[in-house]
């Protein structure tokens, strides 16, 4: 770790990148989370960490999405449609 | 019933299936063949691969209709469903993926803590970066351990709770929490040049 956290130990630095996502997805309890926020407005290198963090998940938006071809599509229905079909004349 | 209007997650339309409507699977198909293409498309990086496990998800999902349980919702179980073939293909062509052990936690964390100013590299919405950014995106997901890949794609991309994922895969949510938070960090490492620091 090439930083220095002035108020806390490299332990408290690690522990709080170990809860980083949960303080995302809003699932620290009210005392973890008031533990993480207290450490986190201390510690210039967290906050940076953090940033990119939050950030590096923020770039998905650029992901483009992707469809299926429509000739596989119209294949796969027409089986899907017959399998079904055909099952359903079994039972 | 149009497909604009169907919840393919009630029990009404589990029912239908379950009694092998024909017009039923052709809904659920057409509500979820894109998504599921996607989530094939990005573990797999083959179209050939995305088109196959496309349809062994459905075929499976048909096939065990009947057994499933409702632990989660029935796009989330084809979801693992597909998930798993397309792990399973890539498995077959000797992935060379290093699974990350928990021993090895301690230090891709103490490394990716490794950092200096936060500082964008390159403008991820000027329009010619964004060509570079998506390569780089698919990349950096491609290369994320089995077990971490499908479930940060279900999560971040698809937006799938943690709980439903859990039920998916069978997985206590604690473990998805982690292996969620291991694939985030990651997937930070990799796109070091957009912070324009060695991360």
């Amino acid at each position: 770790m090439n930083h220095q956290c002035h108020e806390h130990g490299e332990f408290d630095c690690q522990k709080y990148v170990e809860l980083m996502s949960e303080y995302l997805d809003n699932e620290l309890g009210p005392a973890d989370r008031e533990l993480w926020q207290r450490h986190f407005d201390g510690c210039d290198p967290c906050q940076k960490f953090f940033a990119s963090f939050e950030s590096s998940l923020d770039l998905l938006q650029y992901l483009q999405k992707h469809s299926c071809p429509e000739n596989v599509a119209m294949r796969l229905e027409d089986i899907l449609k017959e399998k079904a079909r055909s099952r359903q004349q079994r039972v | 019933m149009s497909q604009d209007t169907v919840d393919i997650d009630s029990p009404e339309f589990l029912e239908r299936l379950r009694k092998y409507d024909p017009d039923a699977f052709t809904l659920l198909f057409r509500a979820l063949k894109d998504r599921i293409y996607g989530l094939a498309l990005r573990l797999t990086r083959n179209r050939d691969d995305a088109e196959e496990v496309l349809q062994e998800a459905f075929f499976a999902a048909f096939d065990k209709i009947e057994t499933f349980k409702g632990n989660s919702r029935l796009s989330t179980w084809i979801y693992a469903i597909a998930s798993n073939a397309a792990l399973s293909r890539l498995r077959k062509k000797e992935s060379k993926n290093v699974t990350l052990t928990d021993e090895l936690l301690p230090t891709l964390e103490k490394n990716l803590f490794n950092r200096g100013e936060l500082v964008f590299a390159v403008d991820p919405s000027d329009p010619t970066m964004q060509h570079e950014l998506e390569q780089k995106l698919e990349e950096a997901i491609e290369t994320l351990p089995e077990g971490h890949k499908e479930i940060f794609v279900m999560k971040e991309l698809e937006h799938i709770p943690i709980k439903e994922i859990a039920a998916a895969f069978d997985l206590n949510p604690g473990a998805v929490k982690t292996r969620l938070h291991r694939a985030r960090l990651m997937l930070r490492s990799r796109l070091s040049d957009y912070w324009g620091v060695p991360v």
